[in-house]
């Protein structure tokens, strides 16, 4: 009787053993899907800010939050989110908040192209945002 | 008694007389010309003003240039005319009033300064939106991507 049970019993673990693999599969499958997409998302922000198209880059960087699965991703949007934020400042003629919000950026290099960049146009970053607290009373 | 207000009776129409003869000094002819150079004068004043606000908001002011040439030639003119008369009729010629406008300095100045704050508000945030657009393209996001 054990005997006649034993090929059934090893049909049934494999069954399981399969639609546990295929399970995980699937799994790992959606992740990379969704990491892909949030990366495709974060370039295309990039690539928007670079061409001064605020609106839609603002648009595709709420996507790539949504898409954000780690503290790292949310980190970088929130980086994207500080430079569109300090761009669209600077281009409507407010230098003081643009400042502010770019050297909150806290990737170092990324945070430092800007001040270079700022400093070879004859804008000073660190002065302006040093001259906006003062404006707001902050420092004597 | 009577003699005394016969003698102030006297007395005034003497002033009377004195004081009409000052107000009928100046020919009718010439009163009319001295008005209407007034007129023009007010009227070139207000025209220059109109060309400096011009001239502060950037515009071409060439046509207003054009008039206040035409004004300031007339104002000349009637005061050429009205010396010859001053001369001819022994009179002397009432001067140009500067401004018939009660203005203050400050209320002249403030629309100019407020016109002069825009202006360089404007070149600011001019200066501001090309330097941004500038330095976002050359902003290289590849090692920020690259994670």
């Amino acid at each position: 009787m054990n005997q006649l049970n034993a090929p059934k019993h090893l049909a049934i673990v494999l069954l399981c053993a399969v639609t546990i693999c295929g399970g995980c599969g699937s799994t790992t499958q959606v992740r990379t899907g969704r990491h892909d997409q949030f990366r495709n998302a974060l370039v295309e922000t990039c690539h928007l800010i670079r061409m001064s198209e605020f609106e839609r880059a603002q648009e595709r960087l709420d996507d790539s939050r949504s898409l954000a699965m780690n503290d790292r991703q949310v980190e970088k949007v929130d980086d994207l989110q500080r430079v569109l934020q300090g761009s669209r400042a600077m281009d409507s003629g407010d230098p003081s908040s643009a400042s502010d919000a770019w050297l909150a950026i806290r990737d170092v290099k990324l945070k430092q192209q800007f001040v270079d960049l700022s400093i070879e146009k004859g804008i000073n970053l660190k002065a302006l945002a040093d001259s906006g607290i003062t404006e707001r009373g902050m420092k004597p | 008694m009577s003699k005394i207000y016969n003698l102030s009776t006297i007395f005034l129409f003497m002033l009377f007389s004195a004081s009409s003869f000052a107000n009928n000094s100046i020919p009718i002819e010439a009163r009319r010309l001295i008005k209407e150079r007034d007129m023009l004068y007010q009227k070139l004043l207000r025209a220059d003003r109109k060309a400096a606000d011009a001239v502060l908001m950037g515009e071409d002011p060439l046509e207003m240039h054009a008039s206040q040439t035409g004004l300031q030639e007339q104002v000349d003119i009637l005061q050429m005319r009205l010396e010859s008369l001053a001369i001819r009729f022994d009179f002397s010629l009432p001067e140009l009033l500067e401004c018939t406008d009660a203005h203050e300095a400050e209320d002249l100045l403030e629309p100019h300064i407020a016109v002069g704050r825009e202006r360089t508000d404007q070149v600011i945030r001019r200066r501001c939106r090309t330097e941004c657009r500038e330095l976002l393209l050359q902003i290289q996001f590849e090692e920020f991507l690259d994670f």
